[in-house]
């Protein structure tokens, strides 16, 4: 199931990727925030590779077939793999990229929401304390996240030069 | 390359827990800058927490070895301490 | 408005008389950064500890999971 974060539509990989890749194109005044989330979203990653890593090295293969990732560990091993929770490989089609800044944001926007309702589904599916501790950190985050694409959008709504007071 | 079987000391995991809130508040505040580049108040508390950081960075560093790759912490020591373990999600 | 937290919503859709399981009652998040999407002031601010435990520094926009 945390593998669904890690290599899957919504997770921190596309998430990461979509607005490292955006920020080329988005005005200057946004770029930063861009450069700063994405760049945040890879250290999500490493965190869900942590937990994955952790709970798996020591595990059987028995014990990781019974946990459904018999699959996973015919391809893989003990390795991690960009793959979302069904097996499907991570693909650039999971991530938008218009070249429009208010489209662009938007999509951020709507990936933030989508990152922080599957870790609510994540969250309900865990019964181990320390792992819902960290998801509910990661969702915390996207909840914060969310927040600062769409003060993005406001900023661009300003005119050129004026000073913006929230 | 070191082979550490022997636990790490306290001392370790005390530094890392007090940085992670630093480094924590940083990152947030930096967010919020951001997208508020105007406030004065949230730039002077960034450069206090920089400060701290530095601060405790320099500490755990000394003690510890290198934190950042690529110039960014102190080489020290005789041998390059950047390969040594543990790595983060081996902590 | 007293600046926390997530809000919940509670919805029961039409339910047919042919409609195998009893209706339930489910909820969605209104999140709080959908309700506040410009953030006002950085003066409110959580310890760097406990904000580090909730994922945030704004107690304005801590929105626990499950919700309290």
């Amino acid at each position: 199931m945390l593998i669904e974060q890690y290599g899957g539509a919504d997770g921190e990989l596309s998430a990461a990727l979509r607005y490292l890749n955006q920020r080329y194109s988005i005005p200057d005044k946004v770029i930063g925030l861009l450069t700063d989330i994405g760049t945040e979203e890879f250290a999500h990653l490493e965190m869900i590779a942590t937990m994955v890593y952790k709970l798996t090295k020591d595990a059987t293969p028995e014990q990781l077939r019974e946990a459904g990732l018999g699959d996973h560990y015919v391809n893989h091993g003990y390795s991690l793999f960009y793959h979302d929770a069904a097996g499907n490989p991570w693909t650039a089609a999971y991530i938008a990229s218009k070249g429009d800044p208010i489209a662009d944001l938007y999509e951020d926007i709507a990936a933030e929401e989508k990152a922080r309702a599957t870790y609510q589904w994540i969250i309900d599916n865990t019964d181990d304390p320390d792992i819902k501790d960290s998801l509910r950190f990661l969702r915390e985050r996207e909840v914060i996240h969310s927040l600062r694409f769409r003060e993005a959008v406001e900023i661009l709504k300003e005119y050129q030069g004026s000073k913006k007071v929230f | 390359m070191s082979e550490t079987t022997e636990s790490l000391p306290k001392a370790y995991y005390q530094y890392l827990q007090e940085l992670q809130a630093i480094d924590f508040v940083l990152v947030d505040l930096t967010l919020y800058l951001d997208t508020h580049p105007d406030d004065e108040q949230a730039l002077a508390q960034f450069k206090q927490f920089q400060k701290r950081k530095h601060n405790l960075m320099t500490q755990f560093e000394s003690a510890f070895g290198p934190l950042h790759q690529y110039g960014l912490s102190p080489a020290t020591g005789s041998s390059w301490a950047w390969s040594e373990t543990p790595w983060p999600w081996q902590v | 408005m007293d600046g926390t937290s997530a809000e919940w919503r509670s919805y029961v859709n039409f339910r047919s008389p042919f409609d195998p399981c009893p209706a339930r009652v489910k909820w969605y998040d209104v999140p709080p950064e959908v309700m506040h999407p410009v953030q006002k002031s950085a003066r409110k601010q959580f310890a760097p500890q406990e904000a580090l435990r909730k994922g945030t520094l704004w107690p304005e926009y801590d929105s626990p999971y499950p919700p309290v």
